[in-house]
């Protein structure tokens, strides 16, 4: 967005500063950019913080409990064994900050027992139907492949390679099993190829993001802090 | 001449490289070059997902009230479900922005194409993010300059009328999952402070199962397997993502299992569904360097391979 | 007792939650699973306020030790004082500072209304009335939006910082390709192999070279695409599977009691 007010002017020069602070990293390490750091990890200390309040504790803990005890004369039995069960959350959650004591640290055990549970609980079904069931359901697929009647050999040797290498890459991560004869040797090895096509892919994908990154910050700098100072004083 | 020229690149080659680096990314800024690009199957696969999402709305409807017309049990949950999906006839979109400012210029061009869409086709769009704080501010601001970007072309988009922004809660896998039965436990208000049962947007969404389409554009690794295993497995929503060029190669697995409806990848993807829906924008203009840069790339791992097998040749 | 109730929590919290997928009450399916959510929600605000917590508490100390690097400490919390306060106070507090005007032009170049901005002295608050652009009448005023002065320290400090940060690996990565990408062998060289077809896939490298066409697109293209469909999928999935299992074992170990993460390492 381009500056239209000082208020946006002084932040696009910060904002160009302290990027320019940060690319003298490149250079060396130097006191700029380790200011620029502490900058930084203050100013998402201090947004988090914000966060956590406006939109955790307050609307979550705060307001509904408040509603509770303000309209407490018409709740249902089943709404006191909420509030119960939310002040006991709440309980659990203040555990936490037990951390900061050593003699007290082991009552942080807690809530971090509840959440382990609690979690493990509700999504270990649900990963094994989508990542275990689904993605097996996926491989066995048919060998010979047939369209309109005739043999479709392009979707044939797809399947053919997809199945050789879901097998061949699980076989080869079976550490726990000697391979010495030359069989499973060559199904490692395979799994192995596999391994590296995919692994090639993935770093040349890794280009697009980090280049992504770097050419907006690139247009920043040319079009708001440099246009746009232009143009907020009137010189383009 | 030669080895002179390779060793003082072998001793200077971080510099050079830095320079070659930001001369690929500055010098196309100053470009206006169109690069056309094909939408890939899987870019197709979710461009026509959002596009057949007032189509999904109506035949829910119609199967909706053909069970109602068949059936005596459950009426009155039946005739409120219809009532609800009746408020949106073309359809809602739940548009899950999870990412923060360091995956943001490869994957807001994404979000932004999609809600041009699902604002031109008159869609009502629900966003949200589920996995981090500090994405909020930024999902935000994409979600009102869409809406003001499209208002002179497809009509006045409001918030909470046509598209309403919930922000971020605490909670990431038991958010999706309150998600799944009510939004409004979840989420109380939206990111204004708008409590949800004034917002008249609202009124026709209760939970996962009044959303048509849910689109999650993420940078995260474990974001996409959470919904996957909340909209996709546990309510049978149709799913489809958005996410980094790097993640996109762990994640084809699924689009292939058709678990996914669609899946962009990075940049790239942005840039195909702009082809699709004819509208160019950011990541169509982003192209131009990411050409620049790949070609340096390329020229750099032959260069260096080309020199570590004369050294090599030399040493034997 | 510091061991035995820990573990009794997290079985029995992991049971309960697995049984609610076999239990077909609306009570269970349906009540239970949000108060456990709601439950599960607050206390993890908590873990969100720990980590926050836990860095103030590191900082703190460096002052008080006066170790190396202190006076960056003190920057971070003043930082992170300064934008803490600034959120939590009520963002239209204090005086007003100025008011200024400007004209809301939309990118087809229609003048859809006049905003009206008012600074005060934490945050500024905007005035925005909308034109009708279906009636063509008069300005009609729509929205009041308080835009806090919050919102500035993310857009100009914490947005172009975290993006700038992460930009800097563009060049690390451009120097690693040179330095290390290098086929000393028969896998680094397939590894090489893919990823050069596919960084040559990913952009329209045949608007400006001439290069072999299949189904409608480059032939690098093409490659590209078969190399993620096949052996990329079979890899990954192979990798899924494996971590999903290895993943099942853990949870089960876990709620078996066999294996404890919650104690920290000890018991």
């Amino acid at each position: 967005m381009m500056p239209e007010s000082f208020m946006d002017l002084a932040g696009v020069w910060t904002a160009a500063l302290l990027s320019l602070c940060v690319f003298s990293f490149l250079f060396k390490d130097n006191i700029l950019f380790k200011l620029t750091e502490a900058i930084f990890v203050g100013v998402s200390v201090g947004y988090g913080i914000v966060l956590s309040w406006n939109a955790g504790l307050h609307p979550k803990v705060v307001v509904p409990l408040m509603d509770f005890i303000r309209n407490y004369h018409s709740k249902s039995r089943a709404d006191f064994f909420w509030a119960a069960y939310m002040l006991a959350s709440l309980g659990i959650g203040v555990l936490y900050l037990s951390r900061f004591s050593p003699r007290q640290a082991w009552l942080s055990r807690f809530p971090m027992a509840y959440l382990m549970g609690i979690g493990i609980g509700m999504s270990m079904p649900l990963t094994i139907q989508t990542s275990i069931f689904e993605q097996m359901r996926a491989t066995l697929i048919p060998l010979v492949v047939k369209t309109n009647g005739a043999w479709d050999w392009a979707a044939s040797l797809g399947n053919i390679v997809l199945l050789l290498g879901v097998f061949s890459v699980l076989y080869y991560f079976f550490f726990s099993v000697k391979k010495s004869d030359p069989v499973s040797q060559t199904v490692s090895r395979i799994g192995i190829a596999y391994l590296m096509l995919g692994f090639g892919a993935s770093f040349a994908l890794t280009v697009m993001a980090r280049i992504a990154l770097l050419s907006a910050r690139m247009q920043f700098l040319k079009d708001e802090w440099m246009e746009g100072t232009l143009r907020y004083f009137n010189l383009l | 001449m030669m080895t002179l020229l390779v060793q003082w690149f072998d001793r200077n080659y971080r510099r050079v490289i830095y320079v070659l680096v930001v001369l690929c990314v500055l010098v196309p800024a100053f470009l206006t070059v169109r690069l056309r690009i094909k939408p890939a199957g899987a870019t197709q696969g979710l461009f026509n997902a959002v596009e057949g999402i007032p189509a999904a709305r109506h035949a829910a409807i119609t199967n909706l009230e053909a069970e109602l017309a068949h059936t005596i049990t459950n009426q009155e949950k039946l005739l409120s479900r219809l009532q609800r999906l009746r408020q949106h006839t073309n359809g809602v979109l739940l548009l899950s922005l999870d990412f923060d400012p360091s995956s943001a210029p490869e994957l807001t061009p994404q979000a932004e194409i999609i809600l041009r869409h699902a604002f031109m086709r008159g869609i009502a769009v629900v966003a949200v993010i589920v996995s981090t704080p500090v994405g909020a501010q930024l999902a935000q601001s994409i979600v009102d300059r869409a809406a003001r970007e499209t208002q002179g072309r497809y009509g006045v988009k409001l918030a909470g009328r046509d598209y309403v922004y919930l922000g971020f809660r605490p909670g990431y896998f038991n958010l999706i999952m309150q998600m799944g039965e009510d939004i409004s436990r979840a989420f109380a208000s939206d990111y204004a402070g708008n409590r949800l049962e004034t917002l008249p947007m609202m009124q026709g969404i209760k939970n996962l199962h009044d959303i048509d389409l849910v689109a999650v554009i993420t940078g995260f690794v474990g974001v996409p397997e959470a919904w996957m295993q909340v909209a996709k497995t546990k309510y049978n929503r149709p799913l489809g993502m958005g996410m980094t060029a790097v993640s996109v190669a762990d994640y084809t697995p699924y689009l292939h299992s058709k678990q996914l409806v669609g899946l962009l990848p990075g940049m790239r993807g942005a840039a195909e569904y702009e082809m699709a829906l004819d509208a160019p924008g950011a990541g169509t203009r982003g192209m131009l360097a990411q050409l620049a840069s790949h070609v340096l790339i390329i020229v750099l791992i032959a260069l260096g391979n080309v020199l570590f097998f004369l050294q090599r040749r030399n040493r034997s | 007792m510091r061991t035995t109730l820990p573990k009794i929590l997290c079985i029995g919290c992991g049971i309960i939650m697995l049984l609610q997928f076999f239990v077909p009450l609306e009570f269970v399916q349906r009540d239970m699973l949000q108060w456990v959510n709601d439950s599960a929600i607050v206390v993890a605000t908590f873990g969100l306020a720990i980590g926050l917590a836990s860095l103030v508490h590191v900082h703190s100390a460096r002052i008080r030790r006066r170790a190396r690097g202190w006076g960056f400490s003190v920057v971070t919390l003043a930082c992170a004082v300064v934008v803490a306060v600034i959120g939590l106070l009520k963002s239209d507090w204090g005086p007003v500072v100025a008011h200024s005007q400007r004209y809301d032009i939309l990118p087809n170049g229609v003048t859809a209304g006049v905003i009206e901005v008012t600074h005060t002295l934490f945050g500024y608050q905007t005035e925005t009335a909308f034109t009708n652009t279906l009636a063509a009448a008069a300005l009609v005023p729509l929205q009041q939006r308080t835009v806090p002065m919050f919102d500035w320290f993310y857009n100009y400090i914490m947005y172009p910082l975290m993006s700038t940060v992460f930009a800097l690996l563009a060049f690390y990565m451009m120097t690693a390709a040179y330095r290390a990408m290098r086929a000393k062998s028969w896998e680094a060289g397939l590894l090489l192999a893919a990823a050069l077809i596919v960084l040559l896939g990913q952009v329209p490298v045949d608007q400006f070279v001439r290069l072999p066409a299949i189904d409608g697109m480059s032939l690098f293209e093409w490659l590209k695409l078969r190399i993620l469909d096949y052996p990329n999928t079979a890899a990954k999935r192979s990798i899924i599977i494996g971590v999903a299992l290895g993943g099942l074992a853990t949870s089960i170990k876990i709620l078996t009691g066999i294996e404890k993460p919650y104690l920290g390492g000890r018991g």
